[in-house]
């Protein structure tokens, strides 16, 4: 296909493209163009060349053709630019030609606009999130959940009734705020069933018969034409009767066998359990055998024997039926043995998960309070609530699997305020890259607060990637914070405490563990009018930093053009306290415009502690003897 | 309801062939045929010029802005072979190193992520690309990769600095191991992968789909996911997209995005390359998106220039 700019070329626009080859006559190869045509590159190339005589080019130039191969243009005819800003604009230029009088236009289109009706865009703006916002009202979440249920669950489907079954369990957590009790729960799975399955029952299965043939028959009386025992229907006072007969003569066993064949389980059970053990548990069995093997009653004497229930591992599978009901019989009835019970719902979980009903799994999971854990950890049940982390990754962290999961968050908190997920974090950063993505930095900039403060309680080092990461795109969106818009008047330069506190964190996790590369050379900048605490902990000293590393970590955390530097160090060395402040000083002094000491926290409290503090304060010029 | 919020005047006398926000998406650059690059403030809806830059003798081709942590810097790049670097000193723009190690002209520049330190690469018409690096006091260290693409280089597009995965796994404490790369696009229709090794430039992968002329390429952004992707679009109409799952990054795989009828421009991804913006020869803007299953979908087709837009629903097949 011939190049669409060549034909343009052709209907004789204005062309300016100059593509001159001239021979290399001194190195005797064959001309460029020659090597083009037998090499079969670039049909560009090679066309445009042959528009344009090399005469052109030095006419146009206004001097003489140089030997060397002149370049085409990179761009010969208007065209559309395009950039996405970091507050959510889209950048683009109007091809127009100036030269001819258009107008030299570039458009800011708001993405958030541009996206507006779009599947993405939608399934972003209806969740109420960050949830941890102190003006949201739970209302509104059990409303996200009541739209999830009737609008994205194909109840019609094991699996649709299933993920509803997973949103109806949030409902209820959020509306209990955070607690769930067995039965409560037990009660959710039971709801909504339409049909009670009916669960076949079977024939006892009794065992070898102890009585002769004969003595059987001689409880019927024979047919006298047909030569055959017509089977026996007897009243139940008959059979009762019958069976203490057989106790009359002592034959136990016998009048077991009998009450069990009709269904005379009350007698049965309680001679038996006077009689050994093992006689009992037979009994027992041949009753329990009496219910189908997917009836819930097995299951919960199945549990209640002590024994992981056979629904545990059998459920999921279509002949099974549904699982719910056995689940609810081992919630609302938790044995003695607390282990043994948790056992069997996190065996149930197993299963379901190895059959791909995946929210049934999880739903198991969560009763038994497994944890969550991470994306390629085969070990780890869970990652997302209702999302399968054995699949690709795009598929494992959907949007809505993420909110889901930020609900289930929420609903703990509304139980104890300050319990939060480790590994979620990771997600809820995901979550807000999409935001960003789509117009929304605002909002994005309020999940990273979110993240940030639970990473700062707990502590940014148990998970580096995530604070540098957050760190780095909270910092892009900073001035998208609606505050700044709506106060003018405040200083953009000023981060918000927890930024700079993560910022903070994160350098010092760097020098820490070696983290990054060599330093980027200090480019003298503009100055900032910044004020961040900087700690350094006695763990820091525990560390057995070298004087060298310690410089290089207090060089590169602080801005050594105009920033107040105020150190207090802790020193488990041999080297003195005031050693160490010279050779910091003198590192500065050397680095860049001078720096100013203010004021050192080195009083005796600071040094029993183990606390070092150093403040960073806006300072003006002028060289003060601080020390 | 109308998308556009800010229409800027830039007053450039000819063809403008870049603009580009600056990092906090509060500023704008631009450069033009006409030989200048300017910069206004657009914030609040608001375009007032903060500079207006002359410095080249021909044609601008790309500008870029470096992270602010090394001040407000812009690197430009032109058809009369140089390479500036504009700063920011004390509320005036100026010149603060000029680069005219090419012999032809220097058709894009890219910096390098902020944690490598102030590096610029810059890719030329004469097939090599240069890597200039800040040692500090004013000096620009300068490495070269010649004869990266033959007949020329069109673009070049820092990798991100990030270990592929690691953002999603278990933390496990160990330092990462940061590997510098770019890719860059030529006239050899070629997209080459670059990678340093003690302190050598290497080509590490050699990306052959295109038919023609590649004309830019962009490594999306990244937060740390395992996919590594980087876009690439051609005067041959076609718009790929190169996936690579293993962290080491060598398999790379095409996925066509679209087969568009003109020639493809500019390609580029969102803050954290959950979008794509395509522009081409037909002078439209799209948007696109992978779904959950790996598919691209365009997202939205931006009228310019009459500020409707239409949201394309999802399900626009790829046409091949």
């Amino acid at each position: 296909m011939p190049p669409s700019s060549w034909e343009r070329v052709r209907k004789g626009k204005k062309v300016l493209r100059i593509y001159s080859l001239s021979p290399c006559h001194a190195t005797g190869q064959p001309s460029l163009l020659q090597q083009y045509r037998e090499s079969g590159l670039s049909s560009s190339g090679y066309e445009l060349s042959q528009y344009i005589p090399a005469t052109y080019l030095s006419s146009a130039l206004g001097g003489p053709l140089e030997s060397a191969v002149v370049a085409p243009h990179k761009f010969l005819q208007p065209h559309v630019p395009v950039c996405l800003g970091a507050g959510g604009q889209l950048v683009l230029v109007c091809p127009h030609r100036p030269t001819e009088g258009q107008l030299p236009l570039v458009e800011l289109h708001s993405l958030e606009v541009i996206l507006q009706g779009t599947k993405d865009q939608e399934e972003l703006q209806a969740f109420p999130g960050p949830l941890a916002r102190e003006d949201l009202h739970k209302v509104d979440v059990m409303t996200f959940c009541q739209q999830k249920i009737a609008s994205s669950c194909d109840l019609s489907t094991q699996r649709g009734r299933d993920s509803a079954l997973l949103w109806k369990l949030l409902v209820l957590l959020c509306r209990q705020n955070g607690s769930m009790v067995g039965s409560d729960v037990a009660e959710l799975l039971m709801q909504d069933r339409r049909q009670q399955e009916r669960y076949k029952r079977q024939e006892p299965a009794v065992g070898p018969v102890s009585l002769a043939d004969e003595e059987w028959r001689q409880l019927g009386t024979m047919d006298l034409i047909t030569g055959e025992v017509p089977p026996v229907v007897e009243t139940q006072a008959q059979i009762v009767e019958k069976f203490t007969k057989l106790l009359y003569y002592g034959r136990k066993k016998d009048a077991l066998v009998w009450a069990m064949r009709n269904q005379l389980w009350g007698h049965a059970l309680f001679l038996s359990s006077k009689m050994d053990p093992r006689t009992y548990s037979w009994v027992l069995t041949g009753f329990t055998s009496t219910l189908a093997t997917n009836d819930p009653l097995q299951t919960f004497f199945q549990l209640m024997s002590g024994r992981i229930p056979q629904a545990a591992q059998s459920c999921g599978a279509a002949k099974w039926g549904d699982w719910r009901p056995h689940l609810a019989v081992l919630l609302s009835n938790k044995v003695g043995d607390m282990e043994l019970n948790h056992r069997a719902i996190v065996t149930m979980g197993d299963t379901l998960a190895g059959k791909g009903a995946v929210e049934a799994a999880h739903f198991c999971y969560l009763m038994a309070d497994i944890p969550f854990g991470y994306f390629g950890v085969k070990a780890d049940r869970m990652a997302l609530l209702g999302s399968s982390h054995r699949q690709a990754f795009t598929q494992f962290a959907t949007t809505e699997a993420i909110q889901r999961m930020e609900i289930f968050e929420y609903c703990q908190q509304l139980r104890h305020p300050t319990s939060f997920l480790l590994p979620f974090q990771v997600y809820k950063l995901l979550y807000a890259s999409r935001l960003a993505d789509h117009g929304l930095p605002a909002q994005a900039l309020l999940y990273c607060e979110q993240i940030a403060t639970v990473l700062l309680q707990q502590d940014p080092s148990s998970h580096p990637v995530l604070a540098q990461q957050l760190t780095k795109l909270a910092e892009r969106l900073k001035l998208c914070d609606p505050l700044l818009l709506e106060m003018p008047e405040l200083d953009p330069a000023l981060e918000p405490e927890w930024l700079l506190q993560l910022r903070t964190h994160c350098q010092h996790c760097e020098v820490r563990s070696g983290f990054g590369h060599s330093l980027p050379p200090a480019f003298p900048s503009r100055p900032l009018l910044v004020g961040c605490c900087f700690f350094l902990s006695a763990f820091l000293t525990a560390a057995k930093f070298s004087f060298e590393e310690l410089c290089l970590a207090v060089k590169r955390i602080i801005n050594p053009d105009c920033l107040l530097l105020l150190l207090g160090l802790r020193l488990r060395s041999s080297l003195s306290e005031k050693n160490t402040l010279q050779v910091v000083w003198d590192g500065f002094f050397k680095s860049a415009s001078p720096v100013h000491l203010l004021s050192l926290c080195l009083g005796p409290p600071c040094i029993e502690t183990g606390l070092g503090s150093c403040l960073v304060v806006p300072v003006g010029s002028g060289t003060e003897d601080v020390l | 309801m109308v998308s556009v919020i800010n229409t800027v005047d830039t007053s450039h006398e000819d063809m403008i062939h870049d603009a580009q926000m600056d990092y906090y998406g509060t500023r704008l650059a631009t450069c033009s045929s006409d030989r200048s690059v300017k910069i206004f403030d657009v914030r609040n809806g608001g375009q007032i010029l903060i500079a207006d830059l002359r410095g080249h003798e021909g044609p601008v081709w790309q500008v870029a802005w470096a992270h602010p942590m090394y001040g407000n810097i812009l690197a430009s790049c032109s058809y009369d072979r140089k390479v500036i670097i504009w700063k920011e000193e004390n509320g005036t723009w100026e010149k603060t190193y000029e680069y005219t190690g090419h012999d032809s002209s220097v058709n894009s520049v890219c910096w390098a992520p902020h944690d490598y330190g102030l590096i610029l690469a810059c890719g030329s018409s004469d097939g090599a690309i240069s890597l200039l690096s800040y040692t500090g006091d004013g000096q620009w260290e300068v490495k070269k990769i010649s004869n990266a693409h033959t007949i020329g280089c069109n673009a070049v597009s820092w990798a991100p600095a990030v270990v592929p995965g690691s953002l999603i796994e278990q933390p496990s404490g160990q330092k990462p191991n940061y590997i510098k790369r770019f890719a860059s696009g030529g006239c050899d229709n070629l997209v080459k992968i670059w990678k340093e090794e003690d302190g050598q430039w290497k080509e590490e992968q050699k990306l052959e789909a295109h038919s023609d002329w590649v004309r830019d390429v962009a490594w999306a952004p990244s937060i740390g996911l395992p996919t590594s992707t980087i876009a690439s679009c051609s005067q041959d109409g076609r718009v790929f997209i190169w996936t690579c799952d293993d962290a080491s990054g060598n398999s790379w795989s095409p996925k066509l995005l679209h087969k568009f009828n003109d020639v493809v421009w500019h390609v580029s991804w969102s803050i954290t390359a959950n979008i794509l913006a395509v522009s081409g020869g037909d002078n439209k803007v799209t948007l696109w998106k992978e779904s959950v299953d790996g598919l691209w979908a365009c997202i939205s087709d931006v009228n310019k220039g009459q500020g409707g837009v239409s949201a394309v629903t999802e399900g626009q097949q790829n046409e091949q």
